[in-house]
């Protein structure tokens, strides 16, 4: 399908634009959302804060990928540094830079929805055609090339141990299986929004604007009557507003974008419930090196998953997690290992023997682990959030699970990626290593690369931030269309359960 | 966050009023051409601090006013609020009572062992600030040495495939 138009907001003369439905947001919800509207015969625009890349402008080359593609240049962290957030920033939003993982929503989760937040009507059988017809759109199916010796060996080592594990369905068409999916695809295989909803819509006549930042939602009364937005580049310059006039308004700038443009634009909020319980799937590494070269920079990045270690009860008190890998490249290993000196010099000259394992915990299911809360301080959005000992218990527990897993498949040695981790070449010794360190903020290295929830949807405005149908409670025509509308995390890669649950609501 | 605020607000607070002064002072000209955010004085100790955090390493093709206009382009992708904590952050670092107040010394940068030594003192603190201190410049000299290319070879890492063109395209 050919790639959609785009225009720079840089070069928007008009001081006032007008249209049907605006959406905030090009990732896989606002795309979608907009597709929705466009085939609906709406007079539709969609306002990117990134750039507007597109495959051909993708390189592999990771300082110039996470400059260019990611918020913060791939640096943003929560408010105290406790964890680091990968986040898109670009046309396609996360959908342009994830890589590639296709999950439906887990039976556990929805059955948690249904019976703590009374979301009824979100089931397996409601949802099921949805997730048929956006798996359709984007193109998910098996990945029936070998995983690369990186997933392998997670493989290998949970096979060993008789611990479950299972393929990732992946979001590709024509794929090359180079590795690089998080640097955008430069081969045009992955199917995200701009390769999918988005040139769909932008062939029925979507505008769809990048470099734009909406500043806020101009309100009157209880609705919402315009957008104010400037280019990004000029945030923090002087450079004139521009008003953006349209009947609907939706905001799909992902579970830090959204719930932060809301509080900006001070949109009323009697029950202060706004930004609060936002979920990141706090993920923990452990590294291993092996004899042989992994080359875990080439290959697709995730094939191979256990959710072993994910409860099946609702009443289970464990967060749980699920295991995958991360591809591993220079600049992000480097970043990644809080150590410094010889330690971490040793580390990286094992690059292409290293093997890497992450556990994404779940959090929201729990009272003791309520997710954080995004705040707008001087026009910036901040996340604060606190990684509660019930959180620090479940990282001891899956940093044990990895490692044992990396032993398993050979590994000579397991290091977690820890403010004092060391290589070890036992699993005993590495035991003993972890029964010893510190799960404390700052002192584990965490990180997220799934923001979810601060505008929950529910029935009872006091519980909730929207209605059922993903409308704000206290603004007529304004929805969300993003992960921030869950009311917990999900316990697996959102992408796909983002498009689902949109494509259901724009029913 | 209040508990934050305050931490922040009783250690770095006071030590602010110390800076604009410094601001002022001719030892605060650039003089390595085409550096937006490091001053002279400042560059000094993010010089001294990466030296230290890179013991032992082989040097990069890179040489110190490369290295540091490195520095400072990876200082300028980050976000405006973060980018003045960290350039207040080596100010600090810069000013002997406050440098003596975050590492025990007045000037820990003109040898490299007891730079050295700051980063261990950060390192192992159980304190909230020198474990920031350490971890910020920890990601910030990994970014400024990992991220070109020149780094490769030392770390094994082949540079990226080749593309079939035309295959999805």
């Amino acid at each position: 399908m050919k790639e959609p138009q785009v225009i720079s907001f840089n070069e928007v003369d008009q001081k006032e634009l007008e249209f049907d439905v605006v959406v905030i947001g090009s990732g896989p919800g606002g795309g979608l959302s907009a597709l929705r509207a466009c085939e609906r015969g709406l007079k539709v625009a969609v306002f990117e804060m990134g750039p507007g890349l597109k495959t051909k402008d993708f390189v592999m080359d990771e300082a110039t990928a996470y400059q260019n593609l990611y918020q913060e240049a791939a640096g943003r962290t929560t408010l105290g540094g406790e964890v680091t957030i990968l986040q898109g920033r670009t046309l396609g939003g996360g959908s342009a830079i994830n890589w590639t993982s296709s999950f439906e929503t887990p039976d556990l989760t929805l059955r948690t929805w249904q019976e703590k937040y009374s979301l009824t009507h979100l089931n397996r059988e409601s949802l099921k055609g949805h997730f048929e017809k956006v798996k359709e759109l984007i193109g998910v199916a098996t990945w029936e090339i070998p995983p690369n010796a990186n997933n392998e060996l997670l493989a290998q080592g949970l096979k060993k141990l008789g611990v479950s594990y299972a393929s990732i369905p992946r979001n590709v068409r024509g794929c090359q299986n180079l590795g690089y999916c998080g640097f955008g695809c430069p081969t045009g295989a992955k199917q995200s929004s701009f390769r999918t909803s988005l040139a769909r819509g932008s062939s029925l006549g979507a505008s769809i604007y990048c470099d734009a930042f909406v500043k806020k939602l101009l309100i009157k009364k209880d609705k919402v009557y315009a957008l104010e937005v400037c280019p990004r580049t000029a945030v923090l310059g002087e450079a004139p507003n521009n008003k953006v006039k349209a009947k609907t308004f939706i905001c799909a700038a992902g579970a830090i974008g959204t719930p932060g443009l809301l509080l900006r634009s001070l949109v009323p909020d009697p029950h202060n419930s706004l930004g609060k319980r936002t979920f990141l799937h706090p993920t923990t590494i452990c590294g291993a090196t092996f004899k042989e070269e992994v080359a875990p920079f080439y290959g697709a990045p995730q094939t191979i998953y256990s959710d072993a270690f994910i409860p099946r009860d609702l009443n289970e008190r464990r967060p749980g997690y699920k295991l995958e890998v991360p591809p591993i490249h220079p600049l992000l290993l480097a970043t990644s290992l809080p150590l410094k000196g010889k330690q971490h010099r040793e580390l990286m000259k094992r690059l292409a023997y290293t093997q890497a394992i992450i556990a994404l915990q779940r959090d929201g299911f729990h009272q003791e682990s309520p997710g954080g809360q995004v705040l707008v301080k001087k026009g910036q959005v901040f996340l604060d959030y606190q990684l509660t000992p019930y959180m620090q218990e479940g990282f001891k527990r899956s940093l044990l699970t990895m490692g044992e897993v990396q032993f398993a498949a050979g590994a000579e040695e397991v290091f977690p990626v820890h403010r004092h981790g060391e290589k070890v070449k036992s699993w005993q010794a590495f035991k003993n290593q972890i029964s010893n360190l510190s799960m404390a903020p700052l002192d584990l290295k965490v990180v997220s690369a799934h923001v979810m929830g601060g505008c929950a949807m529910g029935k009872e405005p006091k519980e909730s931030v929207t209605d059922i149908k993903g409308r704000y409670h206290h603004l007529e025509n304004l929805y969300i269309r993003d992960g921030s509308l869950f009311p917990t995390s999900l316990g697996t890669n959102p992408m796909l359960s983002i498009l689902a649950l949109v494509d259901h609501l724009e029913v | 966050m209040k508990r934050r605020a305050l931490l922040k607000g009783a250690i770095i607070g006071p030590l602010v009023l110390g800076v604009p002064l410094l601001y002022q002072s001719p030892l605060f000209q650039n003089s390595v051409p085409d550096l937006r955010h490091l001053k002279d004085k400042e560059a000094k100790v993010f010089e001294a601090l990466l030296n230290a955090w890179t013991e032992d390493w082989p040097s990069s093709n890179l040489d110190s006013s490369q290295r540091l206009k490195a520095l400072d382009a990876v200082l300028e992708v980050v976000r405006p609020d973060k980018r003045a904590e960290l350039l207040l952050a080596i100010k600090l670092l810069a000013f002997a009572p406050s440098c003596f107040f975050l590492t025990g010394s007045i000037n820990p940068w003109a040898s490299s062992s007891e730079t050295k030594k700051v980063l261990d003192l950060w390192k192992t603190s159980s304190q909230e600030i020198p474990r920031k201190l350490y971890l910020g410049f920890s990601s910030l000299f990994a970014a400024t040495y990992y991220g070109g290319q020149d780094s490769w070879a030392g770390v094994g890492y082949p540079g990226p495939p080749e593309v079939i063109k035309g295959s999805a395209l």
